[in-house]
């Protein structure tokens, strides 16, 4: 199975001080707010803790979701891994893919990667974030395993 | 037949719609105090109505059903009859003298091109659905040899009375009924001024414990007599026949419903059974079909048989399908530890009950007695979805998943070529005990439909992950 390129955990890094300022402005609308209809103060705290715990939860875990995310291209079927505490490991069979979506958000832009979509004729997986070249490798590779599986039949 | 109108008993469906904005106008009229408005608005509507009668043409042309509709923004809709997925006739019983009836002809795209013919003559369905056939079979790969006869067919079942009443008496639609006005009352509880509810409150309280349980009886035997007049009128003079590779089913006493499905696009077989049903050894047989967006759930996996006794469930679905067992199959996975995760997972219902303390002490032998009540029904649960949980691959690549939800017990039966994925879960806690999910991901309806596991034994799940991964 392949591992994720290696600069995913920046994006991830970023991702979670993302979040993690907007936690922060919550708190400090909390404050107002609170300071309105006359509660007490210490309200906010409980929210910026929560903020907090997240931004630490979310750093820790990154080698972790590094290491258990994975996925797999083989010549029958897509084979994807995911999560450290919750274990996901889906399997799409080639003939059943019906098209592949590249997306590409601003943190993954920075980082020339993208993620890749994976979809069925019901559900669709993600492969969260491959360089581009990759990515568009995947697309050909599994579309052309794909045309090729559905003229078979 | 070109470019021709509906009937114009068409208007008349229009009307109910024409009424209740009228009223709605009407409403705000009032409020914003231009009552004019309101006669103006319904003549505009009127003619708006009239002219989108006159608007929406449908012909049938040799290759393809076309629609043309709208008044300033014009819209053609063009369905090729080799794309038509189902073909779905309703048929009002006020309908009927006339010939008429609605033809729904759906695509299975998730854009909201199907068609809605809502009055039509009762042979507008069976053209289409000889020209689909002709269009299909022109094509060399799947011929299918047609019979002559028209009135053979390969099974048929008929629902007798005898099993009517059961199934209606069996439903659980009664509570849901309940359940329903519970929903309507906190929604709307916020009407009723706190006067009353106290007085209603100090009503309840003051009276004995068993005098509240009997008034919830009887309020449970109407909810009962009421799911089961509903139950008949729907599902009454149900048949389901097989002729030619296709499955038509037909149903209703107000609204007859008919639907023919062909046999090569069920997607899967869900033999369900509910608490009830389970103790009578009664069970309900349903399919999954792709549709459209519009249709409703009762389309979406439609009943095909509405009970059968347990006895000869296998002998008579094997008449319908293909690939099914000769008898229910022996189900794998099933974990003792399991028991407790399932207990575990559902004892948040406890909490349920906590916001009646809050009415004070005379409601405490009550919170006590409905504590116990949830405490069973969760234990109960426990062990329910352990004796019924676990999979099975069967002869021709079929897989039987068997599960539980909300004391409902279903069997589906799934050929690996209708399975789109299949997903194994598991907690790092669960790997300890050797314990996973096994999802399974399939077409329903015009999105994905989705029949999980849950904790099973891992080597198991891990042997079905392997089998669909090795064909």
């Amino acid at each position: 199975m392949k591992k994720l390129p290696e600069n995913v955990k920046k994006i991830w890094m970023q991702a979670s001080i993302i979040i993690f300022v907007f936690w922060l402005l919550v708190f400090a609308l909390s404050r107002f707010l609170l300071s309105l209809i006359k509660w007490p103060l210490w309200f906010s705290f409980i929210i910026l803790g929560i903020g907090i715990f997240e931004l630490i939860c979310e750093l820790t875990l990154i080698p972790y979701r590094y290491a258990f995310n994975k996925y797999k291209i083989s010549e029958e079927y897509v084979e994807i891994q995911k999560g450290f505490f919750f274990r996901k490991l889906s399997s799409i069979p080639i003939a059943r893919v019906q098209n592949v979506n590249l997306n590409q958000g601003p943190l993954l832009r920075i980082q020339k990667l993208n993620s890749v979509y994976i979809d069925t004729a019901g559900d669709n997986h993600k492969i969260e974030a491959v360089t581009h070249q990759e990515a568009q490798l995947i697309r050909k590779q599994v579309m052309d395993l794909a045309m090729e599986a559905k003229n078979a039949k | 037949m070109q470019n021709k109108l509906l009937n114009p008993l068409a208007l008349l469906f229009g009307l109910r719609n024409y009424f209740s904005q009228v009223i709605g106008i009407f409403a705000i009229s009032i409020w914003i105090r231009i009552i004019w408005l309101t006669p103006i608005f319904a003549l505009c509507l009127f003619v708006y109505n009239i002219a989108a009668y006159f608007s929406y043409r449908y012909s049938i042309l040799d290759e393809q059903l076309l629609v043309k509709r709208g008044i300033f923004f014009k819209k053609e809709i063009h369905m090729p009859y080799e794309k038509i997925q189902n073909i779905h006739r309703k048929q009002w019983f006020f309908l009927k003298p006339f010939s008429l009836e609605e033809v729904i002809v759906d695509n299975a795209s998730r854009s909201d091109s199907n068609i809605n013919l809502i009055a039509v003559n009762e042979n507008v369905a069976k053209i289409l659905e000889n020209k689909k056939s002709v269009a299909i079979n022109s094509k060399p790969e799947n011929k299918i040899t047609k019979s002559d006869v028209n009135n053979s067919f390969d099974a048929q079942y008929k629902i007798s009375n005898h099993s009517m009443n059961l199934f209606a008496l069996t439903s659980f639609r009664g509570l849901f009924g309940l359940f329903i006005l519970f929903e309507f009352y906190q929604r709307y509880s916020f009407a009723i001024s706190a006067k009353y509810k106290d007085a209603f409150f100090n009503y309840l309280g003051s009276k004995g414990i068993i005098i509240v349980i009997l008034e919830i009886v009887i309020l449970l035997i109407i909810a009962f007599v009421v799911s089961y007049i509903s139950i008949w009128i729907q599902y009454y003079r149900f048949t389901l026949t097989k002729k030619d590779g296709y499955l038509t089913f037909s149903r209703g006493l107000l609204k007859k419903e008919t639907l023919r499905i062909n046999i090569k696009r069920i997607q899967s077989i869900n033999f369900s059974q509910n608490i009830i049903r389970s103790l009578f050894k009664l069970i309900t047989v349903k399919i999954t079909i792709i549709s459209d967006r519009k249709e409703s759930t009762n389309t979406k996996d439609p009943i095909v048989i509405p009970v059968l006794n347990s006895k000869n469930l296998y002998t008579i679905t094997n008449q319908f399908f293909d690939n099914l067992p000769p008898k229910d199959p022996k189900i794998l996975g099933q974990r003792a530890y399991s028991i407790w995760l399932f207990i575990r997972n559902s004892l948040w219902t406890l909490l349920l009950p906590l916001p009646l303390l809050l009415n004070g002490n005379n409601w405490l032998t009550m919170f006590f007695f409905i504590e116990i009540m949830i405490l069973v029904a969760v234990i109960f649960n426990g062990f329910y979805r352990y004796r019924h949980n676990g999979v099975k691959v069967i002869k021709n690549d079929d897989l039987v998943i068997e599960n539980c939800r909300f004391f409902n017990r279903h069997l589906h039966f799934i050929n690996w070529h209708c399975i789109q994925s299949i997903t194994l879960r598991e907690s790092i806690w669960m790997q300890k005990k050797n314990l996973a999910h096994l999802k399974i991901s399939e077409r329903r309806g015009d999105t994905s439909g989705e029949i999980l596991a849950k904790y099973i034994d891992l080597d198991v799940a891990r042997s079905i992950y392997d089998w669909y991964q090795n064909q």
